[in-house]
């Protein structure tokens, strides 16, 4: 079910009817939030659903025997590791090893094999990743093992986050579902703004960047414009902090309506001053999840700068590559993993802080970084990826013309409208009023909020761009 | 001696207890949810203001869209399968070119189809689909070509509307079909999305520009633009070629569908789709297109040129016939192919 459709309004209009009624009890709070997680996720394909059971019904026992039989807790949570990478790389990646070790095989006279494409369950990467933090976490002693099957359940498959995160963690969000707690006003209105407002980032702005942007990387061979490429790709780079960040602004909007908090995943990425602090505020639960669960078991930086920058490229690229079957995105893990190594041998954003205005040059050349690595990202080829590149920074061909068309549309309003929104954070302390607060800026008076809540409601209905899915769902 | 007094922990005054096995309790607190405290719920003013604006915009925007509901339109045009003598294929000038009504007026008993769509090229899968619009059981069955230097290029044929919208309209079944349609009959004029453009323009700030379309079950979509912009398409001809010339290769793979059509019985018209003067010579230079050289290579295939005249039909952009010059071409064109038809019977099929 997408958030952006109607019968996931329908869906939530009978949710949240029948909540208040079942969420004092506890197995039956976890047996409702389950069941209609399931039917959430089994309205795209009901036969996915035997995934998720199968994923969690495992982690669940791993849990248990890690708590019962200590000694064999490596053995634990061996089988755990195998069987979430296991069904990752049979859904995810199986079509592209087979498809490059086919193409290798062709290249070394060896014939070739047959490429395997089988279809990829929505949120696949984000549920096993949920699951996996459990075990692992239950593994190391940080979390007691869960005995009751339904609160697991209902931590693992929880429909706000179920598909595109946030990532939620198991000590998080586990002694939360345990208890229910009875909204505030305040909450309740913190999380309306927050779903109101990650909708319109989604089907107003992401929406109406989408056609552009698809249109642009179809006919990639025939814009041959530098500028015209730079244009794109700052349209790309708000599209897709739209549509994901908006996607985590309804999920944390729907959870606070239940009752609980998810934690904030989007920090107003394009205000970073580096790139390290671009990857504290850009899909802030998935870079802990690496920093906690491959970054420091593989030492880190401990054992010396080297060593840092190893485990560093490896963290990155590995999430590079947890974003897509393909060489474009071990590519954008590995450019940036180039940029923070960068960052760490020449400490460029400390020194440019120091002269006048260097912070917000620092914001300049991350952001512009940024865009750069985001052409591999957005590309479906190497091939393409490089030749847009080669484009933007070939400034012999900078033909102001055929960007000037994009410059002055609605969709670069909309891309200077979340630029704003960017910039009245900037040197504000943003996480603590978009983690706490809603989504619409607090300077507005208390009896103004609803009005600028509702221009939002008829903004998202008229405003709305050609309906698409979450471009993070494929993921 | 100070009596020991249990002083209960303060509760905040929106939160409360712990209301298991107090259904009194609870009754009120699944009202409180939604209804407590109404008078200081932000969320059900924000609720009554957002639909108080789309009620006020709903009731006083205009209604430029009228006829079948569009997404059935497209859905109608999309799923045509063996059933007309006569299909009409092109890009928009040919779907807002052409009314089949019109030429069935000239052309008595023809079931006609206009099989044109936005920024349509000439692929091979876009040609296959129109073909089998044609019901293969009729004795008159004709395809109907129209020629933009634009539906010739790589551009058009990857971007072309026949693709976004055969893949868009895959996903409905007839019950969700049915249900839009119910729905949207009612409250289109609230769901459907208003650029913001045209807002600004209802307040003032910058014109108010009209697009009146009407839809037809034929695929034809009678339109105009008040007021009309008739530069609108000129000024953007040479950004539209650039890169994006006419592929020898399309013009080859409609040529040879051209001509395999022909040996397979079926009647094969081309002509080029009347716009503004000053838009066929852009074109002619942009394009670049040759008419003669193009002319000459359809008719070696087998394929019937219809002679059109470039002037005679008056454009709202530059580039689109109006909704009345639109109906003027269809039954030029009609005529056109009644006498071209006629010609091809003999001088005894002429007399009357």
């Amino acid at each position: 079910m997408l958030f952006n459709s109607i019968v996931f309004l329908v869906f939530l209009v009978g949710f949240f009817a029948v909540w208040p009624l079942v969420r004092a009890r506890h197995n039956l709070r976890w047996t409702y939030i389950t069941l209609c997680s399931f039917f959430f996720y089994g309205w795209w394909n009901w036969r996915y659903t035997f995934l998720l059971l199968y994923s969690g019904t495992l982690d669940y026992f791993v849990g248990l025997g890690i708590g019962r039989y200590p000694r064999l807790k490596k053995p634990f949570l061996v089988l755990s590791l195998l069987s979430n990478i296991g069904i990752l790389c049979t859904f995810k990646y199986l079509g592209f090893f087979t498809a490059n070790l086919s193409a290798a095989l062709q290249a070394l006279h060896l014939g070739r094999i047959p490429v395997i494409h089988l279809v990829l369950p929505i949120g696949i990467s984000f549920y096993t990743f949920q699951s996996l933090s459990y075990t692992i976490d239950v593994y190391k002693g940080k979390l007691a093992p869960e005995k009751n099957f339904l609160h697991f359940f209902a931590f693992l498959s929880m429909f706000p986050q179920l598909v595109a995160g946030p990532i939620v963690r198991a000590y998080d969000l586990l002694p939360q579902l345990s208890h229910y707690k009875t909204t505030t006003e305040r909450e309740r209105w913190s999380g309306f703004e927050l779903i109101m407002f990650g909708y319109f980032k989604k089907v107003v702005v992401a929406d109406n960047l989408a056609p552009v942007i698809n249109e642009a990387f179809k006919t990639w061979h025939l814009h041959g414009s530098g500028a015209f490429w730079w244009i794109i790709m700052v349209m790309f780079s708000f599209q897709i902090y739209c549509d994901f960040s908006g996607y985590s602004d309804i999920a944390r909007g729907l959870a606070r309506w239940m009752g609980y908090e998810y934690p904030l995943n989007f920090d107003h990425p394009y205000i970073a001053t580096s790139i390290r602090d671009f990857w504290t505020r850009w899909h802030i639960s998935l870079s802990t999840w690496f920093r906690d669960y491959v970054y420091f078991p593989l030492g880190g930086s401990r054992r010396g700068a080297r060593w840092g920058h190893l485990n560093m490229w490896v963290t990155m690229v590995v999430s590079g590559f947890w974003h897509g079957a393909a060489w474009t995105f071990l590519i954008w893990g590995a450019l940036h993993a180039f940029y923070l190594s960068l960052e760490r041998v020449t400490e460029w954003p400390t020194r440019l802080m120091r002269l006048p205005g260097g912070r917000h040059l620092c914001i300049v050349v991350v952001f512009l970084l940024a865009l750069v690595a985001w052409v591999f990202f957005r590309a479906p080829t190497f091939g393409q990826a490089i030749h847009v590149t080669s484009l933007m920074f070939n400034f012999g061909r900078w033909d102001w013309a055929a960007a000037r068309e994009l410059v002055w549309s609605r969709q670069m309003f909309l891309v200077a409208l979340m630029a704003a929104r960017h910039l009245y954070f900037h040197g504000r302390n943003a996480r603590a009023q978009a983690g706490t607060q809603g989504a619409v800026a607090t300077w507005i008076p208390w009896a103004l909020q609803p009005a600028m809540v509702g221009l939002l409601i008829a903004a998202c209905v008229f405003f709305r761009g050609p309906g698409s899915a979450f471009i993070y769902f494929q993921f | 001696m100070i009596p020991e007094v249990n002083i209960p922990e303060p509760q905040p005054a929106d939160r409360a207890p712990d209301p298991v096995g107090v259904p009194r309790r609870r009754l009120r607190e699944y009202l409180a949810l939604y209804f407590g405290g109404w008078r200081c719920e932000r969320m059900i003013f924000a609720l009554i203001l957002g639909l108080l604006l789309i009620a006020l915009m709903g009731f006083i925007r205009p209604q430029d869209a009228t006829g079948l509901d569009p997404d059935y339109f497209w859905y109608l045009k999309i799923n045509w399968r063996a059933q007309a003598d006569l299909v009409l294929t092109g890009d928009s000038r040919a779907y807002l070119g052409a009314s089949p009504q019109a030429m069935r007026n000239v052309l008595a008993g023809r079931r006609i189809l206009n099989f044109g769509f936005d920024n349509c090229g000439y692929s091979p899968e876009y040609l296959k689909a129109a073909e089998r619009v044609l019901d293969p059981a009729s004795p008159h069955r004709a395809i109907v070509l129209g020629i933009t230097p634009h539906a010739l290029t790589p551009q058009a044929s990857q971007l072309n509307q026949f693709n976004i919208m055969r893949d868009q309209l895959a996903e409905y079944s007839a019950t969700k079909l049915r249900v839009k349609l119910v729905l949207s009959r009612f409250f289109h004029r609230f769901c459907d999305p208003f650029p913001p453009e045209r807002v600004l323009g209802m307040m003032g700030i910058g014109t108010v520009t009209h697009h009146r379309c009407e839809y037809f079950a034929d695929g034809w979509m009678g339109s105009v633009l008040d007021p009309p912009r008739p530069r609108d398409a000129l000024d953007n001809v040479p950004s539209r070629y650039d890169n994006n010339r006419i592929s020898p290769r399309i013009v080859q793979d409609l040529l040879d569908a051209a001509a395999r059509w022909s040996k397979a019985g079926i009647k094969v018209y081309a002509f080029r789709l009347p716009t503004n003067a000053e838009m066929v010579a852009l074109e002619d230079k942009w394009a670049p297109f040759d008419e003669r050289a193009f002319q000459a290579r359809f008719e070696a295939v087998g394929g019937r040129w219809l002679a059109v005249d470039q002037n005679a039909y008056a454009t709202y952009d530059g580039s689109h016939l109006y909704r009345d010059a639109a109906l003027r071409l269809s039954r030029d064109l009609g005529l056109a192919l009644a006498a071209r038809e006629a010609g091809e019977r003999g001088p005894a099929a002429r007399k009357p």
